[in-house]
């Protein structure tokens, strides 16, 4: 039902034309229990979302091992789901078709034909089942991706800041849609975020992540019970907590001067 | 704000319909009541429909198309009034319609009354009609006879077209060859060809068929190349992590998202296929609607090139018209088209 990922020691250069090169990766080694919920956070250039990439098998690492579940990750595989941060949905497909995209594309169309229904039910997408992704809200779009990478029934859901793009109030229903069909389903999610509260909201461990090179700086664990209150002292403190990482992490410049 | 929107309300929309017919009708009385001045014979024809022998002149069958037109109108404006959709739009028209009506007038007053415009090059719009009741049979057969022509070249050049241009789109190896010698022969205007055409193909039918292959064919697969290359990386990846092989990603990814720009090509293909079909006739086809033009053009039968030139007009209007009925309908999912 739900996957472990393990990572150990990868690296992941980038080179462009003129041989200049971005250390995108150094060195990063996590280990993901099945069904655990990661968030991984950490400003842009951190190297977040190659790390997010690598798991789902659209890039290949210079070094280093990716393993899921034991077998080493050589390339795509429906079993592990991706929710792209946005306009990632075929436009010229309906919300229905889109969601079936899946089941075409490994040809089990006529056996799980019935699933649509359940997945468009579960994402909350009645009545928009023949819109087209235009007609849509932004927060709607991404409820459709979630349902199109759910419907393959993938062991781990791999999430590129899925809710980046949408304003706060229905970035928060989101989540709370999020963790529904994380209890339902039991499925490993790792979530690459810029948002530091979506993080402490969402998951059991936070792997703080910082540029040049990227790497993992820190990694937290979240011992709040859910349903956890955004508000709550504790939520409060666990965002201090991170913050403060995030300071030491940035290398503040060293003062001018001395007083 | 009232005012503004009644005039497609209610009995106000009546008086639409009635300022649509009567442009034409004026253009019945025009021609009715206007002395005929000019020294034009006026022969009777005997028209065959259905068995029945109709005795009929150019005159009369002029009146009949007006009087058509009325009908038809008419017909739309009551349709129109019942069902309440379209009405603004017929109403927006009325004015030009009528406009029509009044310029038909003028035209059969000058053109064939008096003769006030120069002769034979502008015959009034009843000497146009009598071009049909001289030579239906034979404008007909004309008519199919670039319609066919049309036909295979333009389905064709749409085939190959699409065809190439995925190829290119898709494979780097098949863009690096053939891109280039697309390029540079796609400006060429295919009419240029045609002496090769019609000294290398077996019949000029095939020559001309070839001519607008090659002219649908190089903007269409320009056009589907760029579509196809276009495509953003992430709707690949979204696939294949869906579980979609390479046939999947062609078939299912990236031809509907050049589709857009395949109705471009076929559109700007469309316009050049007319032309090429038009010239080619006129150089060395043994029949089609070109041909009929130059052949008339040698007696100096003006009325008959207007004849050829009203039906390539109503019939390129209605190839245009339903190639948009296909696109609107493929293309329902972009923006701006549905809403």
């Amino acid at each position: 039902m739900s996957s472990a990922i393990s990572i150990s020691k990868v690296d992941r250069v980038y080179r462009d034309d003129d041989q200049n090169t971005v250390e995108a990766l150094r060195d990063v080694s996590l280990e993901i229990r099945p069904g655990e919920f990661v968030s991984v956070i950490g400003p842009s250039g951190c190297g977040k979302t190659t790390l997010l990439r690598l798991i789902a098998g659209l890039d290949k690492p210079q070094a280093g091992k990716l393993e899921i579940d034991g077998r080493q990750i050589t390339s795509v595989d429906p079993e592990r789901g991706f929710v792209f941060q946005q306009g990632s949905l075929f436009p010229w497909l309906t919300v229905k078709r889109n969601i079936a995209y899946g089941l075409k594309a490994r040809g089990v169309y006529r056996e799980k034909k019935a699933d649509i229904k359940r997945y468009i039910e579960l994402v909350g997408l009645q009545g928009f089942e023949h819109a087209y992704p235009h007609q849509i809200s932004g927060g709607m779009a991404q409820r459709v991706a979630i349902a199109r990478a759910l419907i393959n029934e993938p062991k781990a859901l791999l999430l590129d800041e899925p809710m980046g793009a949408l304003d706060s109030f229905t970035r928060a229903a989101l989540q709370d849609k999020l963790l529904e069909l994380w209890k339902e389903n039991g499925i490993t999610m790792v979530l690459v975020t810029h948002d530091i509260d979506e993080a402490i909201y969402l998951s059991d461990r936070i792997v703080i992540m910082t540029p040049r090179p990227g790497k993992i700086s820190e990694i937290i664990d979240v011992d709040l019970p859910r349903p956890r209150h955004r508000g709550g002292s504790r939520f409060l403190a666990m965002r201090k907590k991170i913050l403060e990482v995030f300071e030491l992490a940035q290398a503040l410049p060293e003062p001018e001067y001395m007083i | 704000m009232e005012k503004k929107k009644s005039y497609h309300r209610g009995s106000i929309f009546l008086l639409h319909i009635l300022l649509t017919s009567a442009g034409f009708g004026i253009a019945v009385l025009a021609n009715l009541l206007v002395p005929q001045k000019a020294s034009v014979k006026i022969v009777p024809y005997i028209v065959n429909i259905a068995g029945l022998q109709i005795r009929t002149d150019i005159n009369d069958a002029y009146r009949f198309v007006l009087l058509c037109l009325i009908l038809l109108y008419t017909v739309i404006g009551i349709v129109t009034w019942f069902r309440k959709t379209g009405r603004k739009k017929y109403a927006k028209n009325a004015a030009f319609r009528f406009a029509l009506g009044i310029a038909l007038a003028l035209w059969d007053i000058t053109g064939t009354k008096y003769q006030i415009l120069p002769q034979p090059f502008f015959p009034g719009p009843a000497q146009v009609i009598g071009a049909y009741l001289a030579d239906g049979s034979y404008i007909l057969q004309n008519t199919l006879y670039s319609l066919r022509l049309y036909f295979f070249g333009f389905a064709s050049g749409v085939i190959l077209g699409i065809t190439t241009g995925i190829l290119i789109g898709w494979f780097p190896k098949v863009y690096y060859w053939v891109y280039p010698v697309l390029k540079i022969t796609g400006v060429v205007p295919a009419v240029a060809w045609m002496p090769f055409a019609l000294t290398v193909l077996p019949t000029s039918f095939t020559a001309a068929v070839f001519l607008i292959v090659i002219c649908a064919w190089f903007s269409i697969s320009f056009l589907t190349a760029q579509g196809i290359q276009s495509t953003p990386k992430q709707n690949y990846e979204a696939a294949r992590i869906l579980g979609g092989g390479q046939l999947n990603l062609i078939f299912h990814v990236a031809i509907p998202h050049a589709m857009p720009d395949i109705f471009t090509g076929i559109t700007t293909a469309n316009a050049m296929a007319f032309t090429t079909l038009v010239m080619s006739e006129m150089l060395g086809q043994p029949g089609g609607l070109g041909y009929y033009i130059n052949q008339s053009k040698v007696w100096s039968a003006y009325y008959k090139i207007l004849a050829a030139i009203v039906i390539m007009a109503i019939l390129f209007s209605v190839i245009n018209f339903l190639i948009g009925l296909v696109q609107k309908r493929l293309l329902r999912w972009q923006k701006g088209v549905v809403r």
